[in-house]
């Protein structure tokens, strides 16, 4: 192939495995290397002080805690790759999910129609800060601190006079504490690993034909390897217990889901052209302003899933269900995943491993007995790690251009 | 590059080269922001494989001349002739299409993607709905190879590359509309010598594909370096249109205008006549 010898660039095609991972870290594009080291650490130092840490019920529950953290902390990623904050996701999702109890148990709406209430709440409050955001010119940070305030009012006025609220028998109960059959959870897991490993499979052999330098065979089936491995081991183990939690696998699904609208699409590519220069972005044709006030509407859904597997989790829909500790998590989860505090860098998975990581952390901790305080200590000193190295590795990439 | 007023240039490269069919023609030029008259009578042509210089002091015009012929403003009077028509840019988007690609100092790039991406941005390649990596980074290449481009991966994002080859990718960037003229701002200011070199060879690389280039620049060397034909612009008017190895002195005093005489006169009626 003439085309094969034309395109491919010397400098790039004898590197191997290892002198490319020395070049990223040089490079600054660690991508989700330290928040995986961080996770085997944190697992083999728990895990030794308490052998109950990767045990079947333990990771049930851990699945179960992680989720709604990890559905929070896909909203505020969202936001955090615009290279803005959003602070009142965590109350929106508390507003939603008093105003779902509230239809729900002392309206006798249907849950159905509740649902999707709760569900236009989050997109709307959404899309109004967003506009206020994106074309009234506020900076994200005063608006949605308006909101996290306002959202934590109304709460209180949704609930009325009564601010308890028991969700416990309601359908939202019955769809956190849902667990799939063993079969189904193996079937899901199976779509899962084919999925991933027919995707980088046609990946790689398009690149070849186009005569692109591509991913070695051996690379491609480690991580189709490694993904079944991580997979199956954590569905063999949930399967001796309770299974395939509900809320852990809508989670995994959101995830996906971002991932391919954020890598496969030209509206994922604007989301990050967007967060790393404004100008460029709007010169390149991209809709601005529709892109901020539409990541807010997705990031305020986002929210109400997150009061609403919460509340179905803890069957409180009262005014206690979410404090700003939730809000403080999640971001410290999208940070500790690699999401750039200074927008455009991140993936939909760091959100998710970084919720891993907290949700690990606080646990763990709570199974060797340590209290609350200690576990906010620990993640503080977690997140601030995660933000020295964003901010190393960003040094790393300047070093490095001028090279 | 050697700018010893007295040497004589290297032959064919460097001459002007008049048969050039032109791709840009300007044509009493004006331009009023409120009280301040920035262009006046403004005549300018730019051939096919032709690299123009575009050269004045601060404030002489040279960036509202650049963003009347991109469309950012409109002229007051005058006129703008692209391909043998006559043109009307209402936005930059018009200018776009009508082939004037420019190439602004700030470079509109995104740091945090990578080359690809970045080339792509706004007007990424689809397959079904989703993104077409594999076709965009073969184009990519292709692209890059074609202009004999240093880039060591398409993969790096921007922000690891070096001042020369961001420009690289934002000159890169402009080709792919297929545009006619491209206009550079100052694409060598705050570059090293290697990096100055190598953005140079590019714009040499540009001519050989036949594009007008319209090389606006503070740089004397590199103006002689590349250019076959150098427009001065003082106070907003022609100041001369000279050959691209003109003396240095030659050019710096019509810049600044403190030899405002026969000879820059001369350079002027020489290049109306052309």
């Amino acid at each position: 192939m003439t085309r094969n010898s034309f395109i491919t660039d010397e400098r790039i095609s004898s590197e191997g495995f290892l002198a490319t991972f020395v070049r990223r870290v040089k490079e600054g594009q660690l991508g989700s290397f330290p928040v995986i080291l961080a996770l085997i650490v944190i697992v083999v130092v728990f895990q030794s002080a308490n052998s109950k840490f990767i045990s079947p019920a333990n990771l049930v529950n851990l699945s179960t805690q992680v989720a709604f953290l990890a559905i929070l902390a896909l909203g505020i990623n969202l936001i955090l790759l615009l290279g803005e904050i959003d602070l009142s996701l965590a109350q929106l999702g508390g507003l939603s999910a008093s105003l779902l109890g509230v239809l729900v148990v002392r309206q006798g709406v249907p849950p159905l129609i509740a649902l999707v209430i709760m569900l236009v709440l989050g997109l709307v409050v959404g899309a109004i800060q967003g506009w206020f955001f994106a074309v009234v010119g506020i900076p994200a940070f005063v608006v949605t601190l308006a909101g996290l305030l306002a959202f934590t009012g109304l709460t209180l006025t949704t609930l009325g006079v009564q601010k308890n609220l028991s969700m416990a028998d309601t359908f939202a109960f019955d769809f956190a504490s849902f667990y799939f059959p063993a079969i189904w959870a193996y079937v899901f897991g199976a779509v899962a690993v084919i999925g991933f490993g027919a995707g980088i499979i046609y990946s790689k052999l398009r690149r070849h034909n186009e005569g692109l330098d591509s991913p070695s065979w051996t690379s491609v089936i480690v991580r189709i390897v490694l993904l079944a491995a991580i997979v199956f081991g954590f569905l063999i183990l949930v399967n001796q217990d309770f299974g395939l939690a509900m809320p852990f696998f809508l989670m995994i699904v959101i995830a996906i889901g971002i991932d391919l609208v954020l890598r496969k699409t030209k509206y994922g590519r604007s989301i990050y052209a967007v967060g790393g220069k404004v100008e460029a972005a709007r010169r390149a044709g991209i809709r601005v302003t529709w892109v901020r006030i539409s990541v807010f509407m997705a990031a305020g859904v986002l929210a109400a899933l997150f009061g609403f597997i919460k509340t179905g989790v803890t069957t409180n829909a009262g005014s206690t269900l979410v404090s700003t500790q939730d809000l403080l998590n999640a971001i410290a989860a999208a940070v500790i995943g690699g999401t750039s505090l200074f927008g455009g860098r991140g993936t939909a998975w760091a959100a998710v491993l970084g919720a891993l990581v907290v949700g690990a952390i606080n646990n763990g901790l709570y199974l060797i007995g340590f209290n609350s305080d200690a576990q906010q200590i620990i993640t503080a000193l977690v997140l601030l790690t995660a933000v020295v190295i964003d901010a190393l590795s960003r040094r790393g990439q300047r070093y490095v251009g001028r090279g | 590059m050697n700018s010893q007023p007295n040497d004589p240039a290297p032959a064919s490269t460097r001459v002007p080269e008049t048969g050039a069919e032109p791709v840009l023609e300007l044509r009493g030029i004006n331009k009023r922001f409120g009280a301040v008259q920035a262009l006046t009578d403004i005549n300018l042509t730019i051939g096919r494989g032709e690299v123009v210089g575009l050269v004045g002091d601060n404030g002489a015009g040279k960036s509202t001349l650049v963003k009347v012929i991109a469309g950012v403003h409109g002229a007051d009077e005058g006129e703008i002739i692209l391909g043998g028509r006559s043109q009307k840019f209402a936005a930059p988007k018009d200018a776009q299409k009508a082939g004037v690609a420019t190439v602004f100092q700030d470079l509109s790039l995104c740091e945090n993607l990578d080359v690809v991406a970045n080339l792509f941005l706004g007007h990424e390649k689809t397959r079904g709905g989703v993104l077409d990596e594999v076709t965009m980074e073969a184009r990519s290449w292709e692209l890059l190879r074609s202009l004999s481009a240093k880039i060591p991966s398409v993969r790096v994002p921007i922000a690891a590359l070096s001042g020369g080859q961001r420009q690289t990718v934002a000159i890169a960037r402009s080709l792919l509309g297929e545009p006619s003229i491209v206009m550079l701002d100052e694409p060598t200011a705050a570059l090293g010598v290697a990096q100055t070199a190598e953005v140079l060879n590019l714009i040499e690389r540009l001519r050989e594909r036949d594009l007008g280039v319209l090389l606006v620049s503070h740089n004397m060397a590199d103006v002689q370096a590349v250019c076959d034909r150098v427009h001065v612009l003082r106070l907003g008017k022609d100041a001369g249109d000279f050959p691209g190895d003109e003396r240095t002195d030659v050019l710096v005093a019509a810049i600044t205008g403190a030899n405002d005489n026969v000879v820059t006169q001369r350079a002027t009626r020489r290049g109306e006549r052309r």
